[in-house]
């Protein structure tokens, strides 16, 4: 089998806090291949900015690897590893320096890897703020001048400079209007098209999965429950907490109600990662709770090809095996 | 390169340009909205230009310094001396003109001596918060701060002797400390911004976000903090005259001014008055450039 884009295994990250230690990731894997877009949801407090972080290189795990075409990125990064991977942040308003020209923004990330100089750079700058469809004037304003959106569409065109194979998407359209949202989401898609980018797509909205994520992988309280392609993810969630989530997508007819797969009712907060319940970590809010779950720790079970979930239903309540699998 | 792409980047020029001409007008609008700033830059203009051309400007250039004329000692202001003569006979209007000069000297200088390294020292410890560097910069801060300027400059010139060199360095050992506090205050919440972040993804250089990222983004208000200091730094300057550790006669200073004519009140006012007046004025024009230009530049980031 040819070696993944992007493969994360048994990553860990504990912060030290006052008031103990915050296991915000505890021990998560997944795999995402090139050119696919892997969405990781989860509540607040979840763990998934986190992880990204990692892989981004800005937070180091506390244990775990993170490998990137096979190559482990632990401790410091070569420049052709920072090259690969690009991020793209939550707030536009704060991922672009105030006191930049548009231009020096994008310029930046070519300029500190060497791929342009001189009068390249202009030409290269007027190449990526055509790719995120913005006029070529946008170069010489600073970005208090530019819409959210127009900058979110910059941060966007400064992540793709360099020709990365794999971008993280850290909720970027979390902080848009409706009409915003939809116009960067269609961006990133026909540059994914264009250029083969693979995504990893941190988000806690389900919507944008139907439509832009390839894969999906749901994270409750710094570890994944459930990982499946996107189709099978909306029709046939199987970890109660998916169930939960996709029950309480908000909808305005019947018949969007009647293409939900189950009812479930969303009961109670996430839980503090700082002290996490035993066993399942949902079972202080599942419905479906039984005997072993407050003990016993579920696996990761592969119940149809590519779609693994994690939880006693599908173990047969049987006492699970200490170690984990993945997936 | 074709003709197209000399247009293009000629276009680029003019743009770039339009656009910088723009946001100077803004900010030109917005602090002459104020009247009070622009009675500060007023104020200071004009202190500032008669120091740079004083020996044009002060009807006595050669009272500046060590001269007498015991016939035209102590005259009341008006007339040919328009702000009266000291008792050795020298135009006080004349030596304010001077002293200005002085006192614009001693503050550029101790500013731009105490500025960079603390602003530097600021950066990084900001940048490094929680670390061992944060600790040792900052703690040699704190120390620093803990010392009274006057006693310091005493203890400087007790070692050393009591001249304008020595007070100079007095002023600026108290005062880097406090551009590395403003500075750390700035950097250390500027770090966590997800511009620096993008920056430190890329594997820019530490160079590059701390001179690039975070210090264009603190300009505004150490801009700020050195305007207001210009005033302060007038003060302190003639308070080490005022007791005898700055400015040695004959040099002509607002503070030695003030201490020398204050043996002769009330009835030679003037001597006392006119130099008091004068460092009034500075101090306070400065002050309120500061203020307008504060104004104007916070507004200008959000």
């Amino acid at each position: 089998m040819a070696v993944a884009l992007l493969e994360v295994r048994h990553l860990k990250k504990y912060f030290h806090t006052a008031e103990g230690v915050v296991r915000a990731v505890d021990d998560v894997s997944f795999t995402l291949d090139a050119g696919r877009t892997l969405g990781l949801v989860g509540e607040s407090g979840s763990g998934k900015t986190t992880t990204a972080y990692m892989i981004a290189g800005i937070h180091q795990p506390t244990s775990g690897e993170v490998l990137f075409e096979g190559r482990n990125l632990a401790g410091p990064r070569s420049r052709e590893l920072r090259r690969q991977i690009q991020m793209v942040f939550q707030d536009p308003g704060t991922s672009l320096n105030p006191t930049h020209s548009i231009k020096d923004i994008l310029t930046l990330p070519l300029r500190v890897h060497g791929l342009a100089r001189g009068p390249q750079l202009e030409a290269r700058a007027r190449e990526l703020i055509e790719h995120v469809h913005l006029p070529a004037s946008f170069l010489y304003k600073y970005p208090r001048e530019l819409s959210e959106g127009e900058k979110q569409a910059v941060a966007i065109a400064r992540a793709i400079a360099v020709n990365p194979k794999l971008i993280v998407l850290d909720e970027p359209t979390a902080s848009l209007d409706v009409s915003m949202q939809a116009w960067i989401l269609r961006l990133l898609l026909e540059l994914q098209q264009e250029f083969g980018f693979a995504y990893l797509l941190i988000t806690h909205d389900l919507s944008l999965m139907r439509n832009f994520a390839t894969d999906v992988a749901i994270m409750y309280l710094g570890r994944i429950v459930e990982t499946a392609p996107a189709d099978a993810f909306f029709t046939r969630p199987r970890h109660p907490y998916t169930q939960m989530l996709i029950s309480s997508i908000p909808v305005v007819t019947d018949e969007e109600e009647a293409l939900k797969p189950a009812q479930v009712v969303s009961q109670g907060e996430i839980p503090s990662p700082v002290n996490p319940p035993s066993g399942c970590r949902f079972h202080t809010r599942c419905p479906r709770r039984f005997e072993p779950c407050d003990r016993e720790e579920p696996v990761m079970l592969e119940l149809e090809p590519g779609h693994c979930a994690a939880c006693h239903l599908y173990s047969g309540g049987q006492a699970a095996p200490s170690q984990r699998d993945n997936p | 390169m074709s003709s197209s792409e000399t247009a293009a980047a000629h276009d680029a020029r003019a743009l770039w340009w339009a656009m910088k001409r723009d946001n100077w007008r803004r900010m030109w609008y917005r602090f002459t909205r104020n009247p009070l700033s622009v009675v500060g830059l007023v104020i200071v203009l004009v202190t500032g230009l008669a120091a740079i051309f004083a020996d044009y400007i002060a009807p006595y250039p050669e009272h500046a310094g060590a001269f007498v004329d015991f016939g035209n000692a102590m005259k009341p202001p008006g007339g040919q001396y328009l702000l009266g003569t000291d008792p050795v006979g020298r135009d006080v209007l004349s030596r304010i003109i001077y002293g200005y000069r002085f006192s614009f000297g001693m503050a550029i200088v101790v500013i731009a001596l105490a500025a960079p390294p603390g602003v530097i020292l600021g950066l990084v410890a900001g940048y490094y918060r929680g670390t061992r560097i944060d600790s040792i910069i900052m703690r040699i801060t704190d120390i620093f701060l803990a010392v009274p300027p006057l006693v310091l400059a005493m203890a400087i010139t007790a070692v050393l002797t009591a001249n304008v060199f020595n007070a100079m360095i007095a002023v600026t050992l108290m005062w880097w400390p406090w551009y590395t506090r403003l500075v750390y205050g700035l950097a250390s919440s500027l770090r966590n911004e997800f511009y620096v972040q993008a920056a430190e993804v890329m594997g820019a250089s530490k160079f590059h976000i701390l001179f690039r990222e975070i210090l264009p983004n603190c300009i505004s208000s150490i801009l700020t903090k050195m305007t207001l200091d210009m005033g302060f730094v007038i003060i302190i300057g003639s308070s080490l005259s005022f007791v005898g550790l700055g400015a040695q006669p004959p040099t002509p200073d607002l503070g030695t001014m003030v201490a020398d004519g204050a043996k002769y009140m009330p009835d030679q006012w003037w001597l006392t008055t006119f130099p008091a007046l004068a460092i009034v004025t500075v101090v306070l024009g400065f002050n309120l450039l500061g203020d307008g230009l504060r104004d104007v530049l916070t507004v200008e980031e959000q």
